[in-house]
């Protein structure tokens, strides 16, 4: 089987003793968009940060392209995170020349081509820029990489219908067969109509991993509504108080 | 791949000296014509000493400047939100630290140097800058040169050894959860406090005594600066190699 991403036993816990993940087991394959859904603090960001090279686990084995994680993967792996990790000096060129320097991968004209659609200037700096801005300009950079993983964390929390559309659009036109894009959120629904996997995590755990066709034939509901039953949140004593 | 990183360290700090290094420079300047200027009267005089006064600031300045930029450039770049691009670049935690250290080394020791010239360009003129140029390159051939060449010496590992303290103070810090930078200061003074007391031990318990030490510094100061530098490397090695140790295992960015 051609694998991409593979992981037996993972696990990580923090010094707080909770396992963040616990003894994950996945097999991942190419030329797929996979959801990695989960509530907050289901595991999603420490299993992504494990992918990208962030976090070490703490028990168990993670490997991307039959490669253990280091820098080798890292430069088969690209990243978003959920939050800016620019520095405060550069400007929209000087972030396209830091990539096409450590990425082989990155297609420089594709981002600039983006960039110059939506109006984001090369000599802008980045600290003038708006929120939404320098969110979409990460995208960009991010998703003008002909990378073998995509790890997109939580990319369309907290942006306008506008920009979630943007989003979605740019991950579904760059990504290619041999790769493959692992998207996590909470907001299933905006997601699920490009989504051809899903992973369900719930504290660290792996409860469901099925293509999105199966599990909406196996329980006649979208993956959104099979979200919800599953992480439905019961009140204690069984019911909500009047 | 180190060099691609020290390009962009390189290029974020200079964003910032090239502002700083001309200032200097302008200062010892203005200074050096208060001070050869043929004027005379009360108002000459004020503004002769608010000028060198400002020139003495600015130097202080820069000097501060320098080390806080150095500890800024390593925390803000590896630790805090920046550490998301940096540790997923394809390039190994040694080489972001290096280029980190070689950075913050060459910026700090440009800016001494530029401090340095300055200084003797306002009170002594470019003849006596001059002079002591061709003074200094004169020493090096006298046998008291080693002296000077060890005292360099010395005084760059200290440096050295300084930077990777605080790094490693830093590195340590960020393993809390909470109140990072409180902590990282605490681990710094925590280490400086300890190293002071094995220094002593371990002076004392090899050569016997604090006056055995004292009599080595004063019958042969070249063995004795050779000594302390040597012992500034091993303090570099060992800050380096925790720090790495501790980003490529340990990382938690927040």
């Amino acid at each position: 089987m051609n694998l991409l991403v593979s992981c037996s036993g993972l696990s990580k816990s923090y010094r707080s003793g909770i396992p963040a993940l616990d003894r994950v087991d996945l097999k991942l394959t190419p030329g797929k968009i996979i959801g990695l859904l989960g509530p907050n603090g289901s595991g999603k960001t420490t299993f992504i940060k494990i992918l990208a090279g962030l976090l070490r686990p703490t028990a168990g084995e993670a490997q991307i392209d039959r490669k253990d994680i280091g820098p080798e993967t890292k430069a088969l792996v690209s990243y978003l995170p959920d939050k800016m990790y620019y520095a405060g000096w550069m400007k929209a060129k000087d972030l396209m020349d830091l990539f096409a320097d450590f990425y082989a991968d990155f297609r420089r004209e594709r981002a600039e081509a983006m960039c110059h659609a939506l109006g984001i200037a090369m000599d802008m700096k980045i600290k003038t820029m708006s929120k939404g801005t320098k969110e979409k300009l990460q995208l960009i950079l991010v998703m003008s990489r002909e990378a073998r993983l995509y790890l997109l964390d939580e990319p369309i929390a907290g942006v306008d219908p506008a920009a979630r559309e943007f989003i979605l659009r740019t991950i579904l036109s760059n990504y290619s067969p041999e790769s493959s894009v692992l998207i996590s959120t909470h907001l299933i629904s905006d997601v699920e109509p490009v989504l051809d996997e899903a992973i369900f995590l719930k504290e660290g755990r792996v409860v469901r991993y099925d293509s999105v066709d199966n599990i909406r034939q196996a329980e006649g509901k979208s993956v959104d509504e099979v979200f919800r039953e599953i992480f439905r949140m019961i009140p204690m004593g069984g019911e909500w108080p009047c | 791949m180190l060099r691609k990183l020290l390009k962009y360290d390189l290029r974020a700090n200079l964003k910032i000296y090239l502002l700083v290094w001309p200032c200097i420079i302008a200062f010892a300047l203005l200074g050096r014509l208060a001070l050869a200027a043929d004027w005379h009267g009360r108002a000459a005089t004020i503004l002769t000493v608010s000028t060198i006064t400002l020139f003495i600031l600015a130097v202080i300045a820069a000097c501060a400047f320098a080390l806080i930029i150095s500890i800024i450039r390593f925390y803000s770049g590896l630790l805090r939100d920046e550490g998301y691009l940096m540790f997923t670049l394809p390039v190994r935690p040694w080489q972001l630290l290096l280029s980190k250290f070689i950075t913050a080394i060459l910026t700090i020791a440009v800016t001494a140097v530029i401090c340095f010239f300055s200084v003797i360009l306002v009170f002594d003129g470019v003849d006596g800058l001059l002079n002591l140029l061709k003074d200094l390159l004169t020493r090096m051939d006298f046998p008291s040169g080693l002296t000077l060449t060890l005292i360099l010496l010395l005084l760059f590992f200290s440096m050295c050894a300084g930077i990777l303290q605080i790094y490693l103070s830093c590195s340590i810090g960020h393993l809390f959860r909470s109140k990072r930078i409180l902590w990282s200061v605490l681990v710094y003074y925590g280490i400086s406090m300890a190293l002071e007391v094995i220094v002593m031990i371990v002076g004392i318990g090899l050569l016997g005594s604090q006056q055995m030490m004292d009599l080595l510094f004063a019958e042969s100061p070249n063995a004795f600066l050779g000594i302390v530098a040597g012992f500034e490397v091993l303090l570099c090695a060992l800050y380096f190699f925790l720090s790495e140790r501790i980003l490529r295992k340990h990382l938690n960015l927040e």
